[in-house]
């Protein structure tokens, strides 16, 4: 717990150093920034440890196929850094770099999410089969 | 001379009386392990077969639970991978149908199959109770009536075995199809398709049943009410329990459920036990494998997930269709044989 | 991961030298060494991010099990 108060803190007195410095530096501003985003993001992560060891004991616990759950995880790490990514180049103006970002993110989002269509896919042909 | 012609004429007077003597056809093998020691009396006949039945459901309960918890924990999953981060709502949704639906498909085809072989077997045993029970009415002199009820019930208990067979069940396969799909990627038309083709085998159920029940009060055979608590209780007990045709049946079976109690025709008492006996355990099967189902709907939908949840619900609606199935082909042949019991009036 | 403190603060510090610097400089004329103080000044903070943002990618593949 004493992480959250930490990045908590953290993070406002970067708010009020990135007006310091942004006066006559906006790239260092910029650049500070990022650094406690990127930061911020990890003191997140730290917390979430135990929810997907939680995740995979649900997954063991409702005797679900295996892959599914690492095919969600891997989604979801891929949205956290492109829309952490688009937030700063939103941030710095680069809106198309911003676009470029949000492209790339749901295009690799959707290679992944490929084989449980597929398996989506059987399924159906599975029910019907059976009329 | 004389004496021959008397002996002869007591002899055809002592047919018809003797022919009263009918045998009922065995409980065939599906039945065997449920049928009740006491076939005389149709009242204790039935608590022991209920008895019985209710004593059987641990296993059923247990393997329900299994499944319902594993649903449960599917739903759990996709819910807090989806609070962590937005992006993946899509694929976590279609990923949590898919599981879900993998998990229910085993257990609702074998209960589809359970059912399909219920109905099956009830209308065997019927084709061979009936005739038993027709010559019986007609040598009581209720020829014409016999004969009509008789065909009635023929024709309507072979009705639906080819609805069931054509008709209902692929259309509770198509139903679960439609279900599982809208479910993945959220089309309304597809739900929308879904709820109709539902409303479309329910109507069909209650259709098939609702003539059949016409055709027995034109016959004249089901007649007149009373007003005593144990048969409100029935028909209470019959519209609440039973989905779909609940409603259906009970007013269907009120007249006759007045004039089942007073039946002393053995051969018909053994009938409606064997019938009930063949009935009752796949029916209590699925219907505890329907309430779990409804309540592990409830629970998901706590979560929110209401994608999951309406998949939950549209797999326990299949089982509620198949449960009305069973029931209307059991209280079919129950009814007949109870007219046939009373006799013509 | 946690949070750096001092980081920040030395990014912060880095960029307060670097923009009195650049004013000093400016002041007294020679623009293109305040222009390479500044370079220099994002050049160092870069570095630092770099190295920062490799850490982060590192724990979210260990984490979401790439």
């Amino acid at each position: 717990m004493a992480v959250f108060w930490k990045t908590a803190a953290g993070i406002l007195t970067a708010v009020v150093l990135v007006l310091a410095v942004g006066k006559q530096e906006k790239d260092l501003a910029l650049m500070l920034t990022m650094a406690v985003c990127v930061m911020a993001v990890g003191a997140a992560l730290s917390f979430l440890e135990p929810v997907i060891s939680f995740l995979y004991r649900l997954e063991e616990l409702g005797d679900l196929q295996s892959g599914v759950l690492e095919i969600l995880l891997k989604i979801v790490g891929i949205g956290l850094v492109s829309e952490i990514a688009e937030m700063i180049c939103k941030d710095s103006g680069n809106a198309s770099l911003a676009r470029g970002m949000e492209l790339l993110g749901s295009a690799v989002i959707l290679s992944l999410s490929l084989p449980i269509l597929e398996t989506f896919l059987d399924l159906i042909q599975r029910i019907l089969g059976e009329i | 001379m004389k004496l021959l012609a008397i002996l002869l004429c007591l002899l055809i007077l002592a047919l018809p009386v003797s022919a009263l003597e009918v045998e009922a056809p065995t409980v065939p093998e599906m039945g065997k392990q449920w049928m009740p020691h006491n076939t005389q009396s149709l009242a204790e006949g039935l608590l022991e077969l209920v008895q019985k039945g209710i004593l059987s459901l641990r296993p059923d309960l247990k393997e329900a639970s299994r499944v319902s918890l594993g649903i449960l924990a599917a739903v759990l999953m996709i819910c807090t991978v989806q609070s962590v981060s937005a992006a993946v709502k899509t694929t976590a949704e279609l990923a949590g149908t898919v599981a879900v639906a993998a998990m229910l498909l085993l257990s609702t085809k074998s209960m589809i199959r359970l059912a399909a072989d219920t109905i099956l077997e009830i209308g065997a045993y019927g084709k061979l109770l009936l005739p038993v029970m027709t010559t019986a009415l007609a040598a009581q002199g209720g020829i014409s009536g016999s004969a009509a009820l008789y065909a009635g019930t023929a024709l309507f208990s072979s009705i639906l075995q080819s609805a069931m067979n054509h008709v209902l069940i692929p259309g509770i396969y198509l139903y679960l199809a439609l279900g599982t799909g809208s479910s993945a990627t959220g089309e309304s038309l597809l739900k929308k398709m879904a709820q109709t083709l539902k409303g479309f085998l329910g109507w069909l159920l209650k259709g098939i049943l609702g003539v059949f029940t016409t055709y027995l009060a034109l016959t004249g055979v089901v007649s007149g009410t009373t007003d005593t608590t144990a048969l409100k209780a029935a028909k209470v007990t019959m519209s609440t329990v039973i989905p779909v045709v609940g409603s259906v049946l009970s007013d269907a079976s009120e007249a006759v459920l007045v004039s089942a109690g007073l039946m002393k025709n053995a051969a018909g008492i053994y009938g409606i036990l064997a019938t009930l006996a063949l009935f009752l355990h796949p029916f209590l099967k699925i219907g505890v494998q329907y309430l779990i189902l409804r309540v592990t709907a409830a629970i998901c939908s706590v979560f929110g997930s209401s994608r999951v949840t309406e998949l939950v619900e549209a797999f326990s609606d299949g089982l509620g269709l198949l449960l009305g199935m069973t029931a209307s082909a059991c209280v079919m042949v129950f009814i007949s044989t109870v007219c046939f019991m009373k006799g013509v009036s | 991961m946690i949070m750096e403190v001092d980081l920040i603060f030395k990014i912060a510090a880095i960029g307060i030298i670097v923009s009195i610097l650049n004013q000093v400089l400016s002041r007294s004329g020679r623009e293109e060494q305040a222009t390479m103080t500044s370079l220099a000044g994002l050049v160092v903070v870069l570095m630092m991010l770099t190295q920062k943002i490799a850490e982060l990618f590192d724990l979210v593949k260990s984490l979401f099990q790439f």
